[in-house]
């Protein structure tokens, strides 16, 4: 039984990284229906520049800096290489995405490939006499949880929540889901609906690079190592909905979850772990048959 | 834009020198010097095969895709499903080349209208997911059932492949290597294929198809039953696709389960987006432009002085999809038609579409933003 | 208010206006009438930016904005209601109405013209910002307070007065907007496009696809609006009789060009007119 609440709570921790990056990718499709490939990559990207900054200066430090390079990143992304394509079909601004997923990935295997880097986890910090983060470990009934799995799940909740809260009952976050509806309307209602898709860019850049430096701790830092994410991240996001936030992360807690159950628990011969990802996603593909634009999914409605 | 049809001579003109170039120029350039780009020695007939081959498979995604409007980025299944068919076919119970092919074909559009059915329910990027969904699974798949499929040893496939046929010799005086004869192989295959998705895309179904991805409660509304097309345009696209998982096999002469990663399966999208979505043309310029384009850094270094690092031709690579997207939304096939100024209807009226429209979107809000 | 010189428009090869010129003066109601794919809609697209013009000049209060883009007029006080109503269908009421008001109080630009800015060169932008920004801090602080309360402020009283011309709108607050009725979507739409506070008025067909009693009710609203308040209106509808009535002027444009133009009491007595657009 223990077995069984340890994997579920190893899920809940990766589950959390996919859905951070969903959520990431959810930005943008919300405001584009683009979806954007090249997400993991800005992820890691901005981790290894991280990882540079990291060399002269101290975590706390480098953590704000990393979010607001990111956020630059990702407008100068959406203003240069984005901005050309904004009215073609959907098909043209994914293979551009692609495009971005080839460059950031060879540049960075240029720039620092080779061995691969450890990277730390946010280090702990002391609140009044209570410990948040940082390495080691808690014991939760049966299971051991360590500190940065949950410093992940908490990050993912909040940066949730604050997104929900951000569209819901901010004037730019309305304007932001009016121009993903409406661009022409939006126009008239006095939206620059360029500068709204950056800041959708931005904001999604942010998200990712958040995932990046927590997941980084875990899996050491390479290039190659948000290329299995981004496909569990991206298949969260869709499981969740695309254009549903809360969808994405209970999108990749359920991911991170059953996969490490079918891991354990399906029969070797026929399934087990090296199945784990084609059960998981036949799970996707059933649950879409049902609900066909994801669990909490709401584009359904078709205008003629 | 100026309504000139290029007068017949021309397009004779081009006809003959794609024929020549086809078929004469393999057999016979590896007379010219070793260091010549174009020579085609080994490698170079090897890959004029590949892209024989790719071209097949956009041929049958872009019926789906281009033509249906249904996103799959699951096509490297069935091109596994058709290639271990044929290999397993050859190797295990040695049956001829010709008919693994076809049957390899034919297992995999079976594939491909059973996908095709609960394919129904979903649209865009659900449907890209289930099918992504379906390119990583064969891998995986493939590994575990080895019993079948001889597991992450592959199988080599080599030894059954029959050099040239005698008649060859006898008929034309020359002898061929053994990827040069395959090469034909393959460029008969594609041409073949060609010609019946030519033929397809032409017919009632074609213009059904693309009803369809029009506006399906329009087409319904026509008399049009949609389930019936939608799964028969993945049917049709699967057994594309696992033809050209046969013809694999020959060219290549090994099949394992890793040749058949989803990557290649994100590959053939961008191969018909860029060379053309719902474009014949388009699908055989966007698999040239598959093998091709990874190759300029190396040629262009054969200038002396000027080239890119090698490290750094992936990133050339992404730097041209990007490039040519921004520049040719209709793809290559796009600029081709621009180039030789065919009838401004005729392009829309092939294209015309959500996504003409969409292009044509795009161009005007360009104009007004000067 | 509202001028139109020698207007040429078009959709990539294919022209829509082949010159039109017409003019709105202050607090009066022009429509212009016509025949599908006359120009219509077109016209209107142009004037609000939506659609930039291939040549010809228009004029807003003495100030070219043919080169402007549709989100800065929109801060120069018009409004534009497009065709088809346009509505954010998967959002409120409430939220469409808010986003009516963005432009004014909740944008960026937070109600400052756009020409107050232009008038300034690059460098004295620059010093303006650097002053700004040194003596900034506490004063900027307690500025945007207040700014924002008098926003809020005027939000509200803008959306009163929405809700009392459209009653229903306040009834259904919290409703999606694409599950309204076609009036109450048409209301949705003017009150949106009135929540700006604009002075001229760009309304095209707004009786399209409504039912007689609806559209009458709608039309005779657009008339308080333009008596009370003063909001001068472009009006383009298909329903002549309707527009005639309460239109000062008029226009009757075909393919594109100015076939006749008069006082609404001449243009319903004209006999062209009347066989044409009134179905006499």
């Amino acid at each position: 039984m223990a077995e069984f609440w340890q994997q579920v709570v190893t899920g809940i921790a990766t589950g959390s990284v996919y859905g951070l990056l969903a959520l990431a990718m959810v930005l943008i499709y919300r405001s584009t229906s683009v979806i954007n490939f090249a997400q993991g990559e800005m992820a890691m990207f901005t981790t290894f520049v991280a990882w540079s900054v990291l060399q002269w200066g101290e975590y706390w430090v480098m953590f704000p800096l990393v979010l607001l390079m990111a956020a630059g990143f990702g407008a100068f992304i959406e203003r240069v290489i984005i901005r050309p394509v904004e009215g073609a079909p959907i098909l043209n601004i994914i293979i551009v995405t692609l495009g971005m997923f080839a460059i950031l990935n060879n540049v960075a295997t240029w720039r620092w490939g080779g061995i691969p880097k450890g990277f730390p986890a946010p280090p702990e910090i002391e609140v009044t006499g209570v410990k948040f983060m940082g390495e080691g470990a808690l014991d939760i009934g049966p299971t051991v949880v360590s500190y940065h799995d949950l410093t992940i799940l908490v990050f993912a909740v909040a940066i949730m929540i604050g997104l929900y809260l951000f569209f819901q009952y901010t004037p730019t976050g309305l304007a932001m889901r009016a121009t993903a509806q409406n661009p022409i309307a939006s126009r008239l209602m006095g939206i620059r609906v360029g500068r709204m898709l950056t800041v959708g860019w931005a904001l999604s850049a942010t998200v990712g690079a958040v995932a990046g430096l927590l997941i980084a701790p875990l899996i050491l830092l390479q290039p190659p190592m948000m290329m299995g994410v981004l496909l569990y991240a991206f298949a969260a996001a869709v499981l969740g909905g695309l254009d549903s936030p809360v969808g994405a992360v209970v999108g990749g807690l359920i991911i991170g979850i059953s996969e490490n159950l079918v891991g354990t628990y399906t029969p070797k011969e026929w399934l087990g772990p090296d199945m784990k990802l084609t059960v998981t996603l036949l799970i996707i593909v059933v649950v879409l048959l049902i609900r066909p634009t994801g669990l909490f999914g709401r584009r359904a409605l078709r205008r003629v | 834009m100026r309504r000139i049809t290029p007068p017949p001579t021309s397009r004779l003109v081009v006809f003959f020198v794609l024929v020549f170039f086809l078929i004469w120029w393999v057999p016979f350039s590896h007379v010219l010097p070793d260091g010549f780009p174009l020579r085609f020695g080994t490698y170079r007939t090897f890959q004029a095969s590949e892209i024989a081959m790719w071209a097949i498979v956009a041929l049958g995604l872009n019926i789906l895709t281009g033509y249906n409007g249904q996103i799959s980025l699951g096509h490297s299944a069935f091109v596994a499903v058709g290639g271990y068919t044929a290999a397993i076919l050859m190797v295990d119970h040695g049956w001829p080349f010709w008919t693994t092919i076809i049957l390899g074909g034919v297992i995999a559009g079976t594939l491909g209208f059973l996908i095709g059915v609960p394919a129904l329910r979903l649209t865009g990027p659900y449907l890209a997911i289930a099918t992504l969904g379906l390119a990583l699974a064969t891998p995986q798949i493939l590994k575990k059932y080895d019993g079948l499929t001889h597991g992450t040893q592959g199988i080599n496939v080599r030894p059954e492949v029959p050099p040239p046929p005698d008649f060859i010799d006898d008929w034309f005086g020359i002898s061929l290597t053994n990827d040069q004869w395959i090469y034909f192989l393959a460029l008969f295959i594609a041409l073949l294929m060609t010609i019946l998705a030519i033929n397809i895309v032409r017919s009632r179904i074609g213009r059904a198809f693309v009803a369809i991805r029009d506006s399906e409660i329009a087409a319904q509304a026509m008399g049009i039953s949609v389930p019936r097309y939608k799964t028969m345009a993945f049917a049709i696209s699967a057994f594309y696709g696992g033809i050209a998982g046969g013809t694999y096999v020959q060219v290549v002469g090994y099949v394992s389960p890793e040749s058949f990663n989803f990557l290649l399966s994100i590959n053939f999208l961008t191969t018909i987006v860029v060379g053309g979505l719902a474009s014949i043309l388009g699908s055989v310029l966007g698999a040239t432009g598959l093998i091709v384009v990874p190759e300029l850094p190396g040629l262009v270094s054969f200038i002396p002085g000027a080239g890119l690092p090698d490290e750094l031709s992936w990133a050339f690579y992404g730097a041209a999809l990007i490039l040519v997207m921004i520049f040719a939304p209709y793809g290559l096939a796009g600029l081709f038609h621009r180039l030789i100024r065919v009838r401004p209807a005729k392009i829309l009226g092939s294209l015309s579409s959500a996504y003409g429209r969409s292009v044509e979107a795009l161009r005007s809000a360009r104009a007004s933003r000067e | 208010m509202l001028k139109v010189c020698d207007l040429v428009a078009a959709y990539g090869p294919i022209v829509a206006l082949h010159g039109v010129s017409l003019e709105v003066p202050e607090g009066s109601i022009v429509t212009v009438l016509g025949a599908n794919g006359a120009g219509k809609s077109t016209t209107l697209r142009a004037v609000s930016g939506l659609l930039r013009p291939k040549s010809g000049s228009i004029e807003f209060e003495g100030q070219p904005i043919d080169r402007l883009s549709a989100e800065q007029i929109v801060s120069l006080g018009m409004s534009h209601i497009p065709e088809g109503r346009q509505l954010f269908s998967e959002l409120t009421v409430l939220e469409n109405l808010r986003l009516g008001a963005y432009s004014r109080f909740a944008g960026a630009d937070g109600g400052r013209r756009p020409a107050d800015r232009q008038d300034l060169s690059a460098l004295g932008r620059l010093q303006r910002y650097l002053f700004q920004a040194a003596t900034g801090g506490i004063r900027d602080l307690a500025r945007t307070i207040r700014e924002y309360r008098q926003r809020r402020q005027d939000f509200e009283a803008a959306l009163r007065r929405v809700f009392d011309y459209f009653p229903i709108l306040a009834e259904r607050k919290s409703q999606i907007a694409g599950t309204l009725s076609g009036g109450e979507q048409q209301m949705l739409a003017m009150g949106r496009g009135l929540m700006a506070r604009p002075r001229l008025l760009l309304l095209d067909e707004p009786s399209m696809g409504l039912a007689p009693m609806v559209t009458r009710e709608i039309f005779q609203i657009i008339e308080t609006v333009n008596r009370t308040q003063g909001v001068t209106i472009l009006l383009v509808e298909q329903n002549a009789n309707l527009a005639l009535e309460i239109a000062h002027y008029g226009y009757v444009l075909e393919t594109g060009r100015i076939a006749l133009a008069d006082t609404s009491e001449n243009l319903r007595k004209s006999e062209a007119v009347q066989r044409s657009y009134l179905g006499q």
